[in-house]
């Protein structure tokens, strides 16, 4: 029982403070002027650290701070922007 | 919004994309060959959801040659998407536009306007095309316009992985314009513009095709907040 407890708390400690990384491709990019808007709206979110926008590739690359990305907030900001999420990919999970 | 796609024109300001709780602002100044000092145009767009945007427009005349207003008709425009087709690599979209033109020389009526702009986008080119018809109120005029616009991202020919690189496109678009009891003038416009993630900076060149032949110069800059 003292192990199972163990296991547990060293478990719970190994998922706290972890980041989340994921892409999202997104239908309907064009030019840098119009996805900026996407940029702050993924920005803006506060589990976000850090967006990163491919234009080439038509995905963006979203960081979470502390705690996992809310996926249903980040779908609703790329709407909210104009565009179209479509595939998502977990890329790693990252320890603070 | 939607924003419609790319979508910039030089001359027209209904197919500009802007996000929810976004805006984009441009000052626009048109001059001919002739001695009127021009007329610079002010646009705001603000976007209320993802296919909802509210787009404003006021002409000031530098120095209007009969020596009135200075301030032109507020135009105020509602623009709803209502069928939009995202790809990856390609979108299409369809909006149309409501509104009001405002007078603000109180001897001038008011005016209704309807139309409705199409963005098309895929890989470095991307066209516009709208039209927009003002129903005068009262003693006013009805007026029309239309416009088809092409824009070709001359750089870069490939964008990087990753960010938001300087991008230049060239402009070529055909333009008309129409008032009540005047036969309608067919422009061509052809232009450069500039654009740095939220900033843009263009220019222009409008000459007339028929009637009076008239060229004229055009410059302006949007802001995206």
């Amino acid at each position: 029982m003292i192990r199972t407890f163990l296991f547990s708390f060293l478990l719970m400690l190994a998922t706290l403070g972890q980041a989340d990384t994921v892409e999202v491709d997104i239908l309907g990019m064009s030019c840098s002027f119009c996805v900026e808007g996407l940029e702050n709206k993924l920005s803006e979110l506060p589990d976000v650290a850090h967006v990163d926008v491919s234009l080439k590739n038509k995905v963006v690359r979203i960081v979470s701070k502390e705690d996992s990305l809310d996926m249903e907030r980040v779908r609703s900001a790329i709407i909210d922007a104009g565009f179209t999420p479509a595939e998502v990919r977990k890329i790693r999970t990252d320890e603070h | 919004m939607p924003l419609l796609s790319e979508a910039m024109g030089l001359r027209s300001f209904v197919a500009l994309p802007v996000s929810r709780g976004g805006s984009v602002f441009r000052l626009q100044y048109l001059v001919d060959t002739g001695s009127d000092p021009g007329i610079m145009f002010v646009n705001a767009a603000l976007g209320l959801t993802g296919k909802d945007t509210l787009l404003f427009g006021l002409p000031y005349r530098v120095s209007p040659p009969d020596g009135g207003d200075r301030t032109g008709d507020f135009s105020a425009l509602y623009r709803r998407t209502i069928w939009q087709d995202d790809q990856k690599y390609e979108t299409t979209r369809i909006a149309l536009l409501t509104g009001v033109v405002l007078a603000t020389d109180s001897n001038k009526d008011h005016a209704l306007q309807l139309g409705l702009v199409a963005t098309f986008y895929r890989d470095r080119n991307s066209f516009d095309m709208d039209a927009l018809y003002r129903y005068g109120l009262d003693s006013r005029f009805n007026e029309g316009r239309y416009d088809v616009s092409w824009q070709y991202r001359l750089s870069p020919a490939e964008y990087p992985e990753w960010g938001f690189p300087t991008e230049w496109y060239t402009v070529l678009e055909l333009n008309g314009r129409w008032r009540e009891g005047q036969t309608i003038d067919h422009q061509v416009t052809v232009g450069l513009q500039r654009v740095r993630h939220n900033w843009v900076l263009e220019g222009g060149i409008i000459q007339t095709i028929n009637n009076s032949h008239e060229t004229q110069f055009l410059i302006s800059t949007r802001l995206r907040f």
